[in-house]
């Protein structure tokens, strides 16, 4: 019979914490069968998780709850590697928590070398409740939470969950995350369209309540953030006010209006407002009710008429109107114009040597007015050929944050767009304007950093921020395990700034200002094309405690 | 004023609040440059008291239009055209109705010349509320579990509970079912344990995947207990609408309903005898009855595991009622198995019971065009249901029906068609029923005829139109009160409107408070049938009447 057992039984540590505890060798019951056994524990309180279910996943799957005292116990295990999963309603796995910590799923060799301690991270929640100024509670009242994060060196803010305030004007929105949160309040059913025939003038003011952030405020930037800890219950009441509501209305032109147009109304921080809307799709009228004071962006979108070939796909128009609304508005004309259309050409700077062929990249168009437009088109593969081209159309006006990103391993030289540089500059475009091509340039001469991470002369777990003081949009985060080093290869030639902290999670590390700090005890390295070097950090206090 | 129509003519059944306050459009703007108001006063229809700060709203023509009452309970809406208007109000500490509503229907707001709006009492009950959570069989909290509140409508007739409102239960268990009337009421919860994993005992866990020949017969290695289910439970645990506890609400009562439920082993059922064509797949579903009426759909994992034998898992025990569809090549037919299950098992679809064989053909009188689109159904008061797509020549074809009395249906997309005469041979027809016994072959000939009658008039009280009024119309025979009665509510100006009605011979009544009546009792309806007015309708017939009302007799 083969046995194929590992030199040694490990237990490899990674999201799950599957730390070993006392040493208790496992006990071999048959000839090659053995037992896995040990605990599922709460995080937060250290207490054990009872009915939390533990599946293991290898050469066998099994699974079972824990019991009452949170311990679990697989036997006539054959031996091999086990991915482990352990998940109840109200907890995370870390690995869910999808940490920057190279976050895998926990794996076990059996046989094991002692007992598993499996960590559940428990939910928080906020609750609370929506009144009036008369303290009488309001009912069907949208809340919604919204999580605050840095992805990829930026910060985006991300629904998070929902509920309808009831009859007591009560709300309660559970499993969320540890983080920072955003609170905001809307009158429900709002938000609908309706094509209509004709329209008639709203007959009387409209009080309402405005969609506000917790405490009280209307921009969602001036909101309060809510830091949540793991296991926690914060409570957050609100008291709105009803006030006049207004009316935008106008009428939309151009273009081909019998095959549909849109409208968006966006408030000044580039949220969507949901806001009740008539349109009379013949005419091109429209009529926005209910809308609260304050300053918005109105979008229009439609399509050009269609020439001899109605197969032929439309250009796209669009038609921007800014409103600062202190009253009704009435009588707005959108004239739709064509909207932009950019080409982008990829080319590589390598020596034709044959050994690669480089030109393939994806370029990305981040809105930076509106959370929910960012297109992005990658370039076709050409056999043989050393420069593609590709088109984005649609693109309506506003400001980008362009970004590319190489297909094979590379790195962008550089990212033009007329005498933009959009490696340190966003890209505005103007209604309709006819924007120069997009010019990527490709190398792949990129050097190799190995980092390393000591503190008090002992290496440890710990994020490293790769920050390039020249261009800080080509900094990157890299998570550094406490078995070794991380290595990062492709870096553009440069001096860069080496900044190892606890955790990263919440840094933006892209934008200057947020990096500022860490600079002073941060480590300088300078590459040169081809370079392979290898660099210890020292660990920077952070001033954030671990969760 | 009676609720939206809808399109597929089914028996008239008592209709949710819900549905109340997203319909009632059907008033009729007159020609009118004059604008009118609708004002009145908000009142606790117990004490008779204003009620403060009540929202009211018009939901007329797809735009909702509010007017908030003030300290004294007064409300006024202004600007108003010439029309009749549906009016509801809502307000804290109280149930969410409709102007003088009476189940699904309300009195519309006429609005007008010589029409009174402006002296509206709109009586508001106080709310009743039922709360509780739910714990599993760990005494832990069972979160997002699905609630249903079910109740018993007063004067519907036969006392049937109906699915009045749902909720879902927070991380705490936690549930809540405000603005109430008073009645009488159930609580169950239909979840599913988060920790269950549903598979096949027969084959591989694939739901509905085709049959493999000699294919994969993993012995399941699925722990018994994760292979469990819950039950619809009610308060405070019964898994049987006979055990479950009964909530009595009276106005402004708040009531307490837990909930604990048990998981038990799922119920594997082994489904044999069933076609083994490739080509034709059998899909399922599943749902437990509950008080032998209201169905609520299970979550179940299918598949053949070997050729004309399917598995049906993840059932609970109980009463079951199984919906087995065959996808041929032209046409789908379905069919409805009850069966009460108290562990896994197997059942022979072809031995359980007799089936009848049914084919027929739906001529359209009056009509060029062939019955395309069109769906013929057959349903049962017991649940018993077979329906099929109509072939473009106009027959069809029920593979397998099963013995029972059945009200045939025609579904067309955008038409109004009635059934002026059903014919069966190898079955008895009556009216538009069929009884079918046994097995053998069943041939229905269906003419249906468009145009359906139509029945406006003004409900009269001692020479005065009668506002709020119960209009009942219903067939001279008395067959079949339930699903052939046509009902309406007068609004404000005695107007009431009936659509829908098949050619025949009917009475119409109007009966003040009538509301309270126990309208689809043949007997209870005795005295006042004697008194109603006959009419008879031909096709297409639209008539308008007057029509006397009569006090309730007590």
């Amino acid at each position: 019979m083969l046995r194929s057992f590992p030199a040694l039984a490990t237990l490899f540590i990674f999201a799950l914490s599957l730390s070993s505890a006392a040493a208790a060798p496992a006990k071999q019951a048959e000839s090659d069968r053995f037992e896995l056994h040990g605990t599922v524990i709460n995080s937060a309180t250290k207490e054990p998780v009872s009915r939390a279910l533990v599946q293991l996943n290898g050469p066998g799957g099994v699974a079972q709850l824990s019991g009452r005292d949170g311990t679990f116990n697989f036997t006539n295990l054959p031996p091999g590697q086990y991915a482990m999963t352990a998940m109840k309603p109200g907890f995370f796995s870390e690995e869910e928590l999808g940490r920057e910590r190279g976050a895998k799923i926990a794996v076990a060799n059996i046989p094991p070398s002692g007992d598993l301690l499996l960590r559940l991270v428990p939910e928080a929640v906020i609750y609370g409740e929506v009144k009036n100024e008369d303290g009488e509670p309001i009912e069907g009242v949208r809340v919604r939470v919204m999580r605050l994060r840095v992805i990829e060196g930026h910060k985006v803010i991300d629904p998070e969950g929902e509920s309808l305030t009831d009859d007591e004007g009560a709300f309660r929105i559970a499993n969320l995350q540890p983080g920072h949160y955003r609170v905001s309040f809307l009158q429900a059913n709002r938000g609908s369209i309706r094509f209509v025939g004709s329209l008639n003038r709203a007959r009387e003011p409209q009080q309402g309540y405005a969609p506000e952030f917790y405490p009280g405020v209307r921009n969602v930037e001036s909101a309060a953030t809510i830091e949540v800890k793991a296991g926690t219950q914060s409570e957050v009441t609100q008291v709105l006010k009803p006030q006049r509501l207004f009316e935008i209305s106008g009428v939309v032109r151009g273009g081909d209006l019998a095959s549909g147009f849109n409208l968006m109304l966006r408030d000044d921080s580039g949220e969507d407002v949901p806001e009740d809307m008539k349109i009379d799709q013949k005419r091109g009228q429209f009529q926005i009710v209910g809308i609260p004071e304050g300053t918005y962006t109105l979008l229009a979108r439609g399509f050009a008429r269609s020439g001899a070939a109605p197969e032929e796909k439309k250009p796209a128009l669009g038609a921007t109107q800014l409103i600062h609304l202190t009253s009704d508005v009435t009588g707005l004309v959108l004239s739709l114009e064509p909207t932009s259309s950019v080409e982008i050409q990829v080319r590589d700077e390598i020596p034709p040597d044959g050994s690669h062929v480089l030109h393939q990249a994806v370029v990305r168009f981040v809105s930076l007015e509106s959370t929910q437009y960012s297109p992005a088109i990658q370039t076709p593969f050409l056999e043989g050929e050393r420069v593609t081209t590709g088109r984005l159309d649609n693109i309506p006006p506003g400001t980008y944050r362009v970004e590319a990103t190489p297909n094979e391993p590379g790195y962008i030289a550089s990212l033009r767009c007329g005498r933009t540089d959009l490696l340190r500059e966003d890209l505005t475009v103007a209604a309709g304007a006819a924007l120069p091509p997009i010019e990527v340039t490709l190398r792949n001469d990129g050097a190799q950093l190995n980092v390393s991470v000591i503190e008090e002369n002992h290496r440890r777990s710990a994020s490293v921020v790769i920050y390039s003081e020249e261009i800080p949009r080509r900094s990157l985060l890299v998570r550094v395990d406490d078995t070794g080093s991380a290595s990062e290869a492709n870096l553009a030639p440069g001096t860069y700034s080496l900044i190892a902290v606890d955790d990263a999670e919440d840094l933006e590390f892209r934008n200057p200002l947020a990096v500022e700090k860490y600079l002073g005890d941060a480590t300088e390295v300078t590459l040169g094309p081809g370079d392979k070097t290898s660099v210890q950090v020292k660990l920077q206090a952070t001033g954030r405690q671990q969760p | 004023m009676r609720p939206r129509r809808m399109r597929l003519t089914l028996p008239l059944g008592p209709l949710c609040l819900a549905a109340l306050l997203a319909g009632a459009t059907s008033a009729r703007a007159q020609q009118s440059q004059r604008s009118y108001r609708i004002a009145g006063v908000v009142v606790d229809a117990g004490t008779g008291a204003p009620v403060p700060h009540a929202e009211l709203l018009i939901p007329f023509r797809g735009e909702d239009t509010k007017a908030v009452a003030g300290d004294d309970g007064r409300f006024v809406f202004q600007g108003l055209a010439a029309a009749k208007y549906p009016l509801s109000a809502m307000a804290h500490g109280y149930v969410r109705e409709g102007y003088q509503q009476h189940g699904a229907y309300t009195t519309g707001i006429a609005v007008g010349d010589g029409l009174d709006s402006e002296h509206l009492i709109f009586r508001l009950h106080r709310q009743a509320v039922i709360t509780g959570s739910v714990t599993d069989e760990y005494g832990e909290p069972l979160r997002q579990a699905q609630i249903i509140l079910l109740c018993f409508e007063n004067g519907a007739g036969s006392p049937t509970p109906t699915d009045q409102a749902r909720a879902m239960t927070d991380d705490l268990g936690a549930y809540r079912f405000p603005h109430l009337l008073p009645g009488k009421y159930y609580v169950a919860v239909s979840a599913h344990p988060w920790y269950a994993q549903t598979e096949l005992n027969g084959g591989s866990a694939a739901a509905g995947s085709g049959f493999r020949p000699g294919g994969p017969n993993n012995a399941s290695n699925l722990n018994p207990v994760f292979d469990v289910v819950y039950p619809v439970t009610f308060s405070p645990n019964a898994t049987e609408g006979r055990t479950a506890e009964e909530l009595i609400l009276a106005a402004g009562e708040t009531k307490q309903a837990d909930i604990h439920v048990q998981a038990v082993s799922a119920v594997h059922l082994r489904l044999t005898n069933l076609p083994a064509d490739e080509n034709a797949p059998i899909n399922f579903s599943a749902s437990e009855s509950l008080f032998g009426s209201l169905d609520e759909p299970v979550n179940i994992v299918s598949g053949q595991i070997s050729p004309g034998e399917y598995e049906v898992a993840g059932l609970p025990p109980g009463d079951i009622v199984l919906e087995v569809t065959e996808n041929g090549s032209q046409s789908k037919t379905s069919r409805t198995i009850k069966t009460n299950l108290r562990g896994s098992d197997s059942l022979d679809v072809t031995g359980r019971g007799a089936t009848a064989n049914v084919t027929g053909r739906v001529i359209l009188q009056d009509q060029d065009e062939s019955p395309e689109q069109g769906q013929v159904s057959l349903r049962s008061e017991n649940n018993q249901s077979a329906s099929t797509a109509l072939h473009k020549d106009g027959t069809f074809s029920l593979p397998a029906v099963q013995s029972d009395s059945y009200k045939v249906f025609l579904g067309f997309p955008d038409g109004e068609e009635y059934i002026e005469k059903l014919s069966a041979t190898g079955a008895t027809a009556h009216g538009r029923e069929v009884t079918i016994a046994g097995a053998g072959d069943v041939q229905l000939l269906i003419t249906a005829r468009e145009g359906e009658g139509e029945l406006t008039g003004v409900a009269k009280l001692d020479g005065k139109p009668a506002p709020g009024v119960m209009v009942l119309l219903v067939p001279e025979n008395g067959e079949s009160l339930e699903g052939n009665s046509h009902l309406d509510q007068s609004d404000s100006d005695g107007t009431f409107s009936l659509a829908e009605i098949p050619p025949g011979k009917y009475r119409l009544m109007a009966i003040e408070d009538g509301w309270e009546l126990e309208r689809t009792n043949g007997s209870a309806l005795q005295p006042y049938l004697e008194k109603g007015q006959p009419l008879e309708f031909s096709g297409n017939e639209k008539k308008n009447v007057v029509v006397e009302v009569q006090r309730l007799r007590k």
